[in-house]
């Protein structure tokens, strides 16, 4: 009936290492879950947006259906 | 400093009036503590004890080679109330609590559902099933947030949510 002698001295050391371990790789995966998943995703969803982009098409496409006070849509008589 | 708290004096003013938390009570109580290991009290007094546990107690006197490993262990419960296993095991709290928690979110929601049907005035013009279609509809004309949002969702040329 004899168990392993326990760990006497250095109790908070050892905890201080063991969580500062753990802390560090959590925050990194944390900041790379953030960085790749979210971050990068929604620069990637602009940069798609953004590059056949046509602002004039755009506009014209939203005046033909009548949302803007300014101008109205073109009438084809 | 060394010398003065040598002094004997000084030294029965500290143990009187510096006492942690438990120090005080633990001089007259017996209490299971995790964070105590070793209360002042026993748990059992020497004169409430059978004769056999008297006839032990003065056994645990000697030589402690000569006491059997459940005269150890009697010893011990005498000393003792809970061991550390007993003081750590799980004692299903937590169903009591879960339990009492659940009660509350449906008093809750009861509450709610009453105050829906029966107190609250009248919603809004603007939360109407028509108005609301509406608005989606003129959100989608205006190309309303058309990178992640609601226009985003449009197909235009097929003229329906895009699949």
């Amino acid at each position: 009936m004899s168990i392993a002698r326990p760990q006497m001295r250095g109790l908070l050391k050892s905890k201080i290492k063991r969580d500062l371990t753990i802390a560090l790789i959590a925050g990194l995966a944390a900041a790379a879950c953030v960085k790749f998943g979210y971050a990068e995703r929604k620069k990637q969803t602009y940069a798609n947006f953004y590059r056949d982009y046509d602002d004039r098409k755009a506009f014209e496409h939203m005046n033909s259906m009548g949302v803007f006070h300014a101008t109205r849509p073109k009438k084809d008589d | 400093m060394a010398l003065i708290l040598r002094s004997s004096v000084l030294r029965r003013f500290l143990s009187t009036t510096c006492r942690s938390s438990t120090g005080a009570r633990m001089d007259l109580v017996y209490e299971d503590r995790t964070d105590y290991p070793a209360p002042h009290v026993r748990f059992t007094k020497d004169a409430e004890l059978a004769e056999d546990l008297k006839a032990l107690r003065k056994k645990e006197a000697g030589d402690w080679k000569n006491l059997t490993a459940d005269e150890k262990r009697a010893l011990y419960r005498l000393a003792f109330h809970k061991s550390y296993a007993d003081m750590k095991a799980p004692t299903g709290e937590w169903k009591v609590i879960l339990g009492g928690v659940c009660f509350a979110l449906a008093v809750s929601a009861g509450i709610y559902m009453f105050q829906k049907d029966y107190i609250l005035p009248e919603p809004p013009h603007t939360l109407n099933e028509d108005w609301q279609a509406q608005l989606r509809d003129y959100m989608i004309r205006m190309h309303n947030n058309p990178i992640e949002g609601i226009a985003s969702k449009w197909d235009y040329e097929k003229n329906d949510w895009k699949k």
